[in-house]
């Protein structure tokens, strides 16, 4: 159920959906907070341009002195908000200022704490700074904001961002996994359907599940197909039954005049005899192949029965034996002690082993072994007719089997040819593998039934 | 034996009659099924041959029909349907046999004759003669003229059908049906073969033949 819910094609297209979302999302995420983070060094960079243009408009209107005092009350508040000063005269001697030796840089720079020098006052969070500089009459200025706020304010973002990522993730995987179900569980119903129809209930439908969605319109397009199955089944049936009436009837009336006739000489006698013969001979192959049709459409299924295979071939054996010995053959049955059940037709099965017997007695020149044998193999019941006659070659035995030889290229009086196709049919119905093999030499025919 | 035809096909119900009249029956026939329900009900006859197509009421219903009414003649299906469930569809609804057309008229005769009441029969008897040919049911044994015959399972119940139905004749049809249970068609000789077998053991050894060879129909055991 694990491996099926993987494999689901609900379950693989949300999963898909919900990677593509996630990789956007973060995408958008990211340049959302880089872009933040951009706007906040902004900030903080407004923050010292603006506090260089005062302290400009400062010393215009107050002078040097006035600069130096206002630096030195800054510097006595910069400790609590993180910001560094540094004036410095033409020479570059320090003239105020919590800070000195910051290069000299054009526009603005950002500076760590441990390449420059600044007072222990400082907030020791401080370590680095955003700084920039002006000339103010032979003076050089600069001023600098620690980033260290900016930045956790953009790793809080961050960490919301991803914790936001996560939970989408989550949901779409979470997600994923339900549709997946669903469609999985919708999915296991039409299969389930379909199987019920093959097994030959050909008046199952998908049930009806409300939704609107593609798997709704393939069901009622299952549906759909399988009402005309079931109509084209049933007018095969109906035709096939027709044509059995129609044929039946003439062949009737055929042979009921031939039987009638009151022949007047020994030769005319024997061609009214022969005539009759031939009549029975085509109504017998075709009785055959309608059978045949019928079991391939599952006819009987619902009738089927436990029944037990050794006592079906202990009395095909008692049938046969006498006729195998008068032709020569020696024929054995072997079967074990204990009863094999198998669910099936007894009357079908029975003229299984039966036309499965006959064709050994009739294809072996004499004297061969003949054997019917029952036995398990594993849990499996098989029925085996084995004989040490000519058996069929290799590449031949397929075509026997799937081509379905319907016409014998050796047909004798009264069989029709039709013996290993109604073994064929019969073992279908049953569910059953029906195999040909070398007896080394001669042919084993093997009927497997599923356990 | 009185006989009901019921058969919507002229030509058929007509070679029926004359075939059973030959053979000294007495034989009405209906031509539909409402008319052969009406003359079934009568309950004179003691045997009905009823065509599975009839125009009015098919054969099936009809039996049902009549097996719902208490009727108990025995009824042969005559029938243009041989599917795999038809023989199975006909017997359950109160059928005593099945023929599927096209049928020899022997054939015919033959269960018609196996169906019809017989008087005389008890299914209590345990003990079945024909001649000097004696079958003891209750201890398995066979004895002709005092000797003890053995036999293998299958003769027993071939020879014990062949005696319960003395006199008659017993196509091959029916024996594979009675005797071994066969519903099909086999392609090699089985009744030959088993009939030959048991003649061997029960007629040669001695001087009159019970078993007979009816040609055309099948075999029949009588003195």
């Amino acid at each position: 159920m694990r491996n099926q819910l993987f494999q689901s094609t609900g379950f693989r297209l949300s999963l898909r959906y919900a990677l593509l979302y996630s990789v956007l999302t973060a995408a958008v995420l990211l340049a959302a907070y880089l872009f933040a983070r951009g706007e906040l060094r902004e900030w903080v960079e407004d923050d010292v341009r603006a506090e260089l243009a005062e302290l400009r408009a400062l010393t215009e209107s107050q002078g040097r002195d006035g600069l130096i005092r206002e630096i030195d009350l800054e510097v006595w508040v910069a400790s609590r908000n993180s910001q560094i000063y540094q004036l410095t005269d033409a020479s570059g001697v320090s003239l105020a200022g919590n800070a000195r030796a910051i290069p000299v840089f054009r526009k603005r720079l950002i500076v760590s704490r441990d390449t420059i020098e600044v007072d222990n006052s400082l907030d020791s969070d401080a370590t680095e700074f955003i700084v920039r500089d002006t000339l103010i009459g032979g003076m050089r200025l600069v001023v600098g904001k620690s980033l260290h706020l900016m930045k956790e304010a953009s790793d809080i973002l961050a960490e919301v961002m991803a914790a936001g990522l996560a939970l989408l993730l989550i949901t779409g995987l979470g997600f994923g996994v339900l549709v997946g179900r669903r469609t999985e569980r919708r999915i296991s119903t039409i299969r389930a359907t379909l199987t019920k129809v093959a097994d030959g209930d050909l008046a199952n439908r998908v049930p009806d599940d409300l939704k609107k969605d593609d798997l709704a319109r393939v069901s009622v397009s299952i549906n759909e197909t399988l009402g005309r199955l079931e109509a084209l089944i049933e007018s095969q049936h109906q035709i096939s039954a027709d044509i059995a009436h129609d044929l039946r009837t003439p062949i009737q009336r055929l042979r009921q005049r031939l039987e009638r006739a009151r022949p007047e000489d020994e030769k005319t006698a024997l061609i009214i005899e022969e005539s009759i013969a031939d009549a029975d001979a085509i109504t017998a192959t075709f009785q055959a192949l309608l059978r045949i049709a019928q079991i391939e459409g599952g006819a009987r299924r619902e009738r089927f029965q436990s029944v037990d295979l050794i006592e079906i071939c202990q009395s095909v054996a008692s049938a046969f034996e006498a006729v195998a010995e008068d032709e020569g053959h020696s024929f054995s049955c072997d079967v074990p002690g204990a009863p094999v059940p198998v669910f099936g037709d007894r009357e079908l099965l029975t003229q299984l082993a039966a036309n499965l017997v006959e064709n050994a007695i009739r294809h072996c020149p004499h004297p061969a072994a003949i054997v019917l044998r029952v036995f398990m193999d594993d849990d499996v019941p098989c029925l085996e007719v084995a004989d040490t006659g000519p058996g069929i070659p290799a590449d031949e035995r397929e075509r026997v089997l799937r081509r379905l030889y319907r016409l014998e290229k050796s047909r004798t009086t009264s069989g029709n040819g039709l013996g290993l196709s109604m073994v064929k049919a019969i073992a279908d119905l049953h569910g059953a593998k029906l195999g040909l093999g070398d007896n080394e030499p001669g042919l084993s025919v093997t009927v497997a039934f599923s356990s | 034996m009185k006989v009901l035809l019921i058969e919507d096909d002229t030509q058929t119900a007509e070679y029926i009659k004359d075939g059973l009249s030959e053979a000294g029956h007495v034989v009405d026939h209906a031509a539909n099924g409402p008319d052969g329900f009406v003359m079934a009900l009568d309950g004179t006859h003691d045997v009905m041959i009823v065509d599975r197509m009839l125009p009015g009421l098919d054969g099936v219903s009809l039996v049902k029909s009549l097996r719902s009414a208490k009727t108990a003649t025995p009824i042969l299906f005559l029938s243009a349907l041989g599917g795999v469930d038809d023989r199975i569809d006909g017997l359950e609804a109160g059928g005593d046999d099945y023929l599927i057309k096209p049928f020899s008229f022997a054939e015919l005769s033959a269960r018609l004759a196996a169906l019809a009441r017989r008087p005389a029969m008890k299914s209590e008897e345990t003990v079945l003669e024909v001649a000097d040919l004696k079958m003891d049911l209750l201890r398995r044994t066979v004895t002709r003229g005092g000797e003890t015959i053995p036999l293998q399972p299958r003769e027993f119940i071939l020879l014990e059908y062949l005696m319960r139905h003395s006199d008659r004749v017993l196509t091959r049809t029916m024996l594979l049906e009675n005797v071994w249970d066969f519903h099909f068609d086999p392609r090699t000789n089985v009744v030959e073969t088993h009939i030959s077998r048991l003649r061997n053991k029960i007629d040669k050894p001695f001087d009159r033949e019970l078993i007979h060879t009816v040609r055309g129909a099948g075999y029949s055991l009588h003195a």
